[in-house]
């Protein structure tokens, strides 16, 4: 039995008007540890297990609150805890990654980029795993 | 006999439904209206026929055989269709003295649904009734097959103003949005069944291949925009604008192809009254009764799971079904285990090892190489409970970090402790401290505190703090004197602007140095040492403990290529973990310029110490100036 699922998400436009970004990178918004299962650029590893509510795609852009002056500083990502520095800092970015609802699980089987009308989006395809929970 | 029949049926219908309906609310100004339509229709036909004969005969003994064939078979198909659409309205509009609104909706939708569906069945059967019994040879099948498809289209969109006014002031908003909603559904059914009779059994197979495969697209947008006018102090109006929008679209589709099939067996045969489908273990012959039995202490070798026998009457409880009772079964277990009791023969948990508080100085993991506190997964000291906190810092082997921090703990920050003790020492009255520091003169508590701020001699201090027993109203009456000998000494520690920019835009690295690497080369050398390495996105490198990686932002790439200097920072930036370095600064109240220069002057010794041999004459020499620069 085969049951596959493929989901999509476009590269929208952040509140500077500028181009969100796909990528594993987002801190300080989400917990690094969130993110160990996504590529540089974002996407999924191939044969990632997921389970609901993981981030399937990883995407952020600049909130209206960006302040490229008030970027925390190596010494506060090396010396303060994470929730600490989400606190100071989080509200500059926004998340706006694709995660797994609760009907999404399964491996990821394909995670690829493709360009329809000129907008660039995230394809992943999941194969349903039973044992996936 | 003989016979034979036919049948067929047609038929089809039509079902319209229109609806529209508008209301008014008279709680507040508005309206709303709606209307839809669907129109439904089906049609189906089949037929079908079977002809049979029997035929009776008579034996010479009396018996009678008659036996009967029966074939036939018959096909029957249908359409069903929806159409549908609709849209729903809705205004409202409210006034309340200075205030405004209006409010609008819209939506639409269509819907399609088709399905087909096709069966058979044919059936060749032979059936002989006898005095014994009846036998039924031969078979009957079927199929099934269907499929369809539907689509649902929603759009849907509105819009919101509001104004507000007031002698002073007047604001106004505006939203406006779109979503829409594209879904379609399909699917195609096979399935066949057959029944086969032969030699008084029957058997039954089955099959059915059902694929499914649809799609949902989902897309909003809204905008806004946020206007307001004040007067200012001189009567002006003045209006601040501000407007922003979103859209985010998603998608899903799904392909799912189901297949099943598999067969029955029924077999036609009586039972027996009184015997019992199972056999004793081990043996020959019925059970005279279930093999889990309750019945008390008899070692037969039925009753127990493991087959060892349950205990008898002087051994063990009786009534009851027991597990493991044997020896040999669980080692240690002579007798059965009892869960928390200690297996016989073995030594008792030390106290250390057993459910409770350990000792305090136990519980603080460490690094066997130098015996400094390791704080799993990242933080800093702040993170620990208290009575951690004292642990880490008793086994630090900087003993003026340790100070520091139970200073900290105590209510009394770094910066606190300087601050109080440059307050004492322009007190010049009473307090030895502040004798001590008129004493020294103005320019060396100058200096010092600029010395203390871009260097931080803590022990120094702490040594003037614990000798001078200070009075907390001495500190609170003298900060504004310790602000202004802090103007003096150098703007608070805080280096210029350019410095600051140095570190919060690393492209500036570029402009120090130009030696490159590729990304392999600098992956290469994080894996020497133990790291990963990653690009991260837009704007800052940093190093990631939950990756344990080397990451440089994207924006610091030039042409692909890493630059050196930055990789040395962010390689002992990781390096740095082990003594927990970055922890360290935020109790010694560093700045970021001051934290850095110490990361830079690592660097130095480590190369030195023969590491970070990527760096050039060229790069150290560079490095050096940015040591000097930060401690500026």
């Amino acid at each position: 039995m085969s049951n596959i699922t493929k989901l999509e998400i476009d590269c929208g436009t952040d509140d500077w008007g500028e181009s969100e970004e796909f990528t594993w990178d987002l801190f300080p918004v989400v917990d690094p540890t969130k993110t160990l299962h996504l590529l540089e650029d974002g996407l999924p590893k191939i044969g990632a297990r997921i389970t609901p509510g993981m981030v399937l795609v990883g995407k952020i852009g600049k909130s209206r609150y960006f302040d490229p002056n008030h970027e925390p500083t190596a010494l506060d990502v090396h010396s303060l805890p994470f929730e600490e520095l989400k606190s100071r800092y989080g509200s500059m970015w926004k998340d706006t990654s694709l995660y797994a609802d609760t009907h999404i699980k399964g491996i990821v089987k394909e995670a690829y980029f493709e360009v329809s009308n000129g907008r660039k989006k995230a394809v992943v395809v999941l194969e349903r795993d039973e044992d996936v929970h | 006999m003989t016979g034979a029949a036919d049948w067929w049926y047609v038929g089809s219908y039509t079902f319209t439904q229109d609806s529209n309906s508008t209301w008014n609310d008279s709680f507040s100004s508005g309206n709303s209206n709606s209307h839809s339509e669907r129109t439904e229709s089906a049609d189906a036909n089949g037929h079908g026929s079977y002809d049979f004969t029997a035929v009776s005969v008579l034996a010479a003994n009396g018996s009678v055989t008659t036996t009967e064939t029966l074939t036939g078979g018959g096909e029957s198909h249908g359409h069903y269709h929806l159409t549908g659409s609709g849209y729903a309205d809705s205004t409202s509009d409210t006034s309340d003295g200075d205030f405004s609104s209006h409010t609008e909706l819209h939506s639409t939708f269509t819907q399609t649904d088709n399905e087909n569906f096709d069966s058979s069945w044919q059936a060749d059967l032979t059936i002989v009734i006898t005095s014994s019994g009846t036998v039924v040879t031969g078979s009957v099948s079927g199929s099934d097959d269907a499929d369809g498809a539907a689509t649902f289209i929603a759009h849907g969109n509105g819009v919101s103003d509001s104004s507000t006014s007031g002698s002073e002031f007047s604001s106004g908003s505006h939203n406006d949005w779109t979503s829409d909603t594209t879904a379609s559904d399909g699917y195609d059914y096979h399935g066949a069944w057959s029944d086969v009779y032969a030699n008084g059994t029957l058997t039954s197979s089955s099959s059915v291949t059902n694929h499914i495969w649809g799609s949902l697209t989902t897309g909003s947008t809204s905008n806004w925009s946020t206007s307001s006018t004040t007067l200012d102090a001189d009567g002006n109006p003045v209006t601040v604008t501000t407007s922003g929008g979103d859209s985010h679209g998603t998608s899903m589709s799904y392909d799912d192809t189901f297949s099943t099939g598999g067969f029955a067996t029924m077999e036609f045969s009586k039972s027996q009254p009184g015997s019992y489908a199972g056999a004793k273990p081990g043996g020959n012959a019925a059970m005279s009764e279930p093999w889990l039995s309750s019945d008390s202490g008899r070692p037969t070798g039925d009753e127990s799971f493991f087959g060892s026998g349950r205990p008898g009457k002087s051994g063990g409880s009786s009534g009851g079904i027991v597990l493991c009772s044997g020896p040999g079964q669980i080692v240690g277990g002579a007798g059965g285990l009892v869960v928390g009791q200690v297996p016989a023969g073995q030594p008792a948990l030390p106290p250390s090892q057993r459910l409770g508080q350990p000792p305090l100085w136990v519980q603080m993991p460490r690094c066997a190489a130098c015996h400094n506190p390791v704080i799993m997964g990242g933080g800093s000291f702040d993170m620990l409970p208290a009575s951690y906190r004292l642990a880490a810092m008793r086994w630090s082997m900087t003993s003026p970090d340790n100070l520091n921090g139970i200073f900290r703990i105590g209510g009394q920050i770094a910066g606190g402790v300087l601050v109080m003790i440059v307050s004492g020492a322009a007190t010049a009255g009473g307090n030895p401290a502040g004798a001590l520091g008129f004493m020294a003169g103005f320019s060396m508590i100058r200096d010092a505190l600029a010395d203390a701020q871009n260097r931080v001699r803590p022990r120094m201090f702490e040594q003037f703090f614990e000798m001078q027993g200070m009075a907390p109203q001495d500190a609170a009456a003298l900060r504004e004197a310790a602000a202004i000998l802090g103007g003096m000494g150098g703007g608070g520690g805080n280096a210029g602007g350019g410095v600051r920019d140095f570190l919060r835009n690393r492209r500036d690295y570029w402009q120090r140095s130009a030696g490159a690497m590729t990304q392999e080369e600098a992956a290469a050398i994080a894996r020497a040492e133990g790291f990963g390495f990653e690009i991260g996105r837009r704007g800052g490198s940093r190093f990631e403990n939950a990756r344990n990686s080397v990451v440089i932002g994207r924006d610091s790439l030039r042409d692909g290529l890493v630059n050196r200097l930055e990789l040395a920072e962010e390689i002992q930036h990781g390096l740095d973990r082990v003594t927990r370095q970055g922890s360290r600064a935020r109790l010694r109240g560093l700045t970021n310029e001051q934290f850095h220069a110490e990361v830079f002057e690592r660097i130095l010794a480590g190369n030195q110490a023969g590491g970070y041999g990527f760096l050039t004459a060229e790069d150290i020499a560079q490095i050096r100036q940015m040591i000097v620069e930060l401690r500026r």
